[in-house]
């Protein structure tokens, strides 16, 4: 039961952060909102075990923690480091709507 | 609770995938392919298929970001405006989504005991594999044991596939530095 | 009897990690701009994420699991305060500025430098004015009306006690 509750709670999160992720305006908003729903992955899985009486699965969470580590620090790297253009470009591309 | 949580993924997942069509900057997109695989990943769990929820996770949010970055890094950040009007890409593709969501009403009710799913070797597998393999989970043993060879093979071609990019990767990084 | 406890407990951190970390999502979607998200989704990752797995631990009692999510907690706390530091340092990197609420209470993109005239404290040189046509970019954002940095708030009124402050040496050049 309480479970559910805090499911439900973490799936409201998730929608939210999908909202900013698809908004924008810059990359390092979505960037920001990618890494919530990764975060929100995981804690989805662990609550989701807990709640139908199979916890186990949860070592697949400490993958998913360390593979979103990761994504991030790779964009992040890349917008540090390489000459890959401005989070600014994002910012005109939302202009139109 | 199991239909509420597949509903409300499914639908994220759909308004994550039109804002990938929508989205023009590339960043954006590598960003938002990586939210879609965590939450493809979620979905997976949440249909009791851990093992391609690991792949799922490590392929799409992992090796799949890394290699759309270096890729970009080769590429501009702006998706170029199409040069021919995507109607009629989308009828086909709205066609041949039609027709697979069509072929799945065919489909057996979930778990059914007569399907051929679970009349073959399934059982087999199911009754023999703690005596012969030793492997609590059926589905390892059978990747790892009982098709050992293919899931080598497998194996073998994904990473020829890896070293082929990585070299291509460097190969050309190498050739724009010259031009500078 | 414990049991009963344990599971109120549990239930309570439960609900309360649920709340903090929707808490967070909404701060996420309704903040002005891209370092006070950061601020609101700090919530829901320390508070929201650590109450639930206090909750989850109550449930599992001692065993290999409890120290499983302990662990988990842990790497999403350490990840998660280094992810939001390379991307704040990486956002002012490429130019976006920080906003503040200017005298008249309308929100201002400013430049780092600029946070706190009143203080007299330079934070660092300006991360972002490389080339003229970034430096004049205002942010454009949900809500949030951008002015003109108002008197005081441009570098002309920055009047600080230490303006010839020397560049920050730790800072690496591109």
């Amino acid at each position: 039961m309480m479970f559910a509750v805090a499911i439900l709670g973490v799936l409201a999160a998730l929608s939210l952060a999908v909202i900013r992720a698809l908004k924008g305006p810059t990359a390092f908003d979505r960037l920001l909102a990618a890494n919530a729903i990764g975060t929100s992955a995981i804690v989805l899985l662990a609550l989701f075990g807990f709640m139908t009486g199979r916890p186990e699965f949860l070592d697949i969470g400490i993958t998913y923690a360390l593979l979103n580590m990761i994504g991030t620090l790779a964009v992040l790297k890349f917008f540090r480091y390489g000459a890959l253009g401005h989070a600014q470009d994002a910012v005109k591309e939302r202009e139109p709507e | 609770m199991e239909q509420l949580i597949n509903m409300v993924l499914l639908t994220l997942l759909a308004a994550i995938t039109f804002g990938i069509i929508r989205v023009r900057n590339l960043f954006a997109v590598v960003v938002l392919t990586s939210a879609y695989s965590f939450l493809m990943a979620s979905v997976m769990i949440v249909l009791d298929a851990v093992d391609v929820a690991m792949t799922e996770a490590s392929v799409g949010a992992g090796i799949s970001t890394v290699l759309a970055l270096g890729a970009l890094y080769l590429t501009k950040t702006e998706e170029a405006e199409p040069r021919y009007s995507p109607l009629l890409p989308a009828l086909v593709a709205v066609g041949t989504g039609a027709v697979l969501v069509f072929g799945t009403l065919d489909l057996p009710p979930f778990g059914r005991a007569d399907t051929p799913l679970n009349t073959d070797v399934g059982a087999d597998y199911l009754a023999r594999n703690m005596a012969e393999t030793d492997i609590p989970n059926v589905v390892t043993a059978v990747l790892a044991s009982y098709r050992g060879f293919d899931t080598l093979g497998e194996t073998t071609v994904v990473f020829t596939a890896g070293i082929g990019v990585l070299m291509l990767l460097k190969r050309w990084r190498k050739a724009a530095r010259r031009e500078d | 009897m414990i049991a009963l406890l344990v599971d109120i407990l549990s239930g309570a951190a439960l609900t309360a990690g649920a709340a903090f970390y929707l808490i967070g999502a909404i701060g996420m979607t309704r903040m002005p701009d891209v370092f006070t998200r950061m601020h609101a989704v700090s919530v829901s990752e320390t508070m929201g994420v650590g109450l639930m797995a206090l909750g989850m631990i109550l449930q599992a009692g001692p065993s290999l699991l409890a120290i499983k999510i302990a662990f988990v907690v842990l790497v999403l706390w350490a990840t998660g305060a280094v992810a939001t530091h390379a991307l704040s340092r990486a956002a002012l990197h490429d130019g976006v500025k920080p906003l503040l609420a200017g005298p008249d209470g309308r929100l201002v993109a400013t430049d780092c430098v600029d946070l706190f005239p009143e203080l007299g404290v330079r934070l660092a040189q300006p991360l972002s004015s490389e080339t003229p046509e970034e430096r004049g970019t205002p942010l454009p954002e949900d809500g949030a009306v951008i002015a003109e940095p108002a008197p005081g708030y441009g570098p002309a009124g920055n009047t600080g006690a230490n303006p010839d402050a020397e560049p920050d040496p730790t800072r690496e050049g591109r």
